[in-house]
């Protein structure tokens, strides 16, 4: 464990990477114990977790946390408890090919401040079933609450014989110690959940990573839609711990038909549709334009609290402030993705006005991440999913709990969220256990029909044509 | 679970069984009174498939006590060799 006031990369790396010797030794049965012990005592600590989180942060709704700490723990344990992570996970006779898992090797994993406790939980546990030791960097703010979850985790998965370091955290932040750790030669991955300079910085430091971009989630309720599930779901979702889940919504994109029944919907669930001097009021609070960020201050935080700040009277219990705009941009800066119950609502002519809405929304900040619609029309949904950029289309669903995954839909329950080549991200994928490996393939002979009679002189016949090849080594040959 | 045998200034100590945490902690005040008496020491792990955290850290700190290039490994079974190199002991003890 990291030394008070101090931190010691090398230590860190070298403690690190004799966990992962160790670690090679184990068996699936013994991997297996360790991770049900401390799925076990995330679980049992959850309240407790969550509660410090609150506390320290400052940011979101403890109950809500609990429930994080309770899918981090409970559905991401049953989602990976039967995944072979050791030894040989497949043997495909009749191709020739089989598949042996091997650990990455030391993991330095970066916890945001959104949700600290539930992705300490959620990335030790991917880590340990998949043999690989992990250090924990906290957020600045969320020290406190990350060492607790760590210390928790570690205590539990030595009383199962875990390899000694197997879990290590930082007790104090350090930029310099966490571009040290970042770059280390010796470290195997980044698994970088955080602000898009700490994931970019991921990127840059020369050793795999696999981070998460921002997201910027336009929701797309088209006309066939059900307007009032609808807008529960919504509500579940972008007031959930304060909308600070980055796959939460960010704006409402409705076509013009169901405006009206839309917007009576979000007012009679306590949505406050703001006015134009109102959303200029909002904006500077929300938003801060020089550094093209959402602000620190309304991260989190609830609705009323937001209106108090903006000096905006807004009915008591108001759970949601809903801007409609005009434009989507730099010029628009509630258009931008904002970890707060504020919402940007636009109104669309028909279908195709509404996707390409949804597609500046989804380009400006968003891109890769996730996208929500709204619908009955199977064929709606399939064209609006093939255009969006997104690795994550959910349907019909609170986009927040529809993204973690495993939930509301089979999606792999993951508290990081890749975002593939257009967020700079490695995959699309809900990083989970199984991106955690490094897969050897044993490749036994198995004939190609090109090279089993290889005669040179055939390939040297430039009257050679894909015809003739056709007719000596088709199918019926 | 440990056979010792001084040779002169050479210590040799031939381990018998698998050094996990609960036997290496047995093991470890005796093999380190006989490393403070002698100048090099061979560890020899043919009956040894698997090492525990805690032997890794006895071969840091016995190399540490006998000086750079003083403490050779032999007779590794291959899983075992494995885990020296991983963690980077083959940088500060002899490996055969």
């Amino acid at each position: 464990m990291e030394k008070a006031n101090t931190v010691n990369v090398e230590e860190l790396i070298n403690k690190a990477s004799c966990a992962a010797a160790i670690f090679t030794q184990l068996s699936q049965e013994q991997t297996d114990r360790i991770v049900k012990a401390v799925y076990e005592a995330a679980f049992k600590n959850r309240v407790k977790l969550a509660k410090m989180a609150h506390e320290e942060t400052g940011l979101g709704v403890w109950e809500d946390k609990v429930i994080k700490n309770f899918v981090a723990a409970q559905l991401v344990y049953d989602d990976i408890k039967d995944l072979k992570t050791v030894g040989i996970i497949s043997d495909d006779a009749e191709n020739g090919i089989t598949e042996i898992a091997q650990p990455l090797g030391p993991i330095f994993a970066l916890i945001p401040v959104t949700n600290p406790t539930s992705t300490v939980i959620f990335k030790i546990l991917t880590a340990l079933k998949t043999r690989n030791p992990i250090i924990i960097g906290p957020h600045p703010k969320a020290l406190k609450c990350c060492d607790e979850t760590a210390r928790i985790c570690y205590e539990a998965a030595l009383k199962e014989d875990a390899p000694e370091d197997c879990i290590q955290w930082l007790k104090v932040s350090s930029m310099d110690a966490t571009h040290a750790l970042m770059s280390h030669k010796k470290l195997a991955l980044v698994l970088a959940t955080g602000g898009a300079g700490l994931v970019g910085a991921a990127y840059s430091s020369g050793t795999p990573a696999i981070g998460v971009g921002p997201g910027n989630v336009p929701v797309f309720i088209e006309k066939s839609a059900d307007i009032t599930f609808a807008i529960k779901q919504i509500f579940m979702s972008k007031t959930f711990d304060n909308g600070t889940i980055c796959a939460s919504e960010q704006a409402i994109v409705v076509e013009k038909p169901v405006y009206e029944k839309t917007k009576k919907e979000f007012e009679k669930n306590k949505g406050y549709f703001l006015s134009d001097d109102e959303i200029k009021k909002l904006e500077p609070v929300a938003y801060d334009k020089e550094r093209g960020l959402m602000n620190a201050a309304i991260v989190g935080q609830s609705a009323m609290h937001v209106a108090g700040l903006a000096k905006i009277d807004v009915p008591a219990d108001t759970k949601l402030l809903l801007a409609p705009l005009e434009g989507i941009g730099r010029e628009y800066p509630l258009s931008s993705e904002i970890l707060a119950p504020i919402l940007a609502f636009y109104v669309a002519d028909d279908f195709d006005h509404a996707v390409k809405l949804c597609i500046d929304l989804n380009f400006y900040g968003g891109i890769g991440h996730t996208v929500s619609v709204f619908s009955k029309d199977d064929d709606k949904i399939r064209e609006f999913a093939s255009i969006m950029n997104a690795g994550r289309i959910v349907v019909n669903t609170a986009s927040s709990q529809g993204a973690v995954g495993g939930i509301l839909n089979t999606l792999h329950p993951s508290f990081t969220l890749g975002c593939g080549s257009g967020g700079k991200n490695i995959t699309t994928d809900n990083i989970t256990a199984r991106n955690l490996l490094n897969i050897q393939r044993i490749a036994w002979p198995r004939p190609n029909k090109y090279f089993e009679n290889f005669d040179t002189k055939l390939y040297y016949d430039e009257s050679l044509d894909p015809a003739s090849m056709e007719k000596r080594f088709g199918a019926d040959n | 679970m440990v056979e010792y045998r001084v040779e002169g200034e050479k210590l040799t100590c031939r381990f018998l069984k698998r050094m996990d945490t609960e036997v290496c902690e047995e093991c470890e005040s005796e093999l380190f009174e006989k490393i403070g008496q002698v100048k090099s020491a061979t560890f020899d792990l043919k009956d040894v498939d698997y090492i525990s955290s805690m032997f890794l850290s006895i071969c840091l700190r016995a190399s540490k006590a006998l000086g750079a290039g003083n403490l050779s490994i032999i007779n590794l079974h291959p899983n075992v060799k494995k885990v020296l190199k991983i963690a980077d002991l083959d940088k500060q003890v002899t490996i055969e």
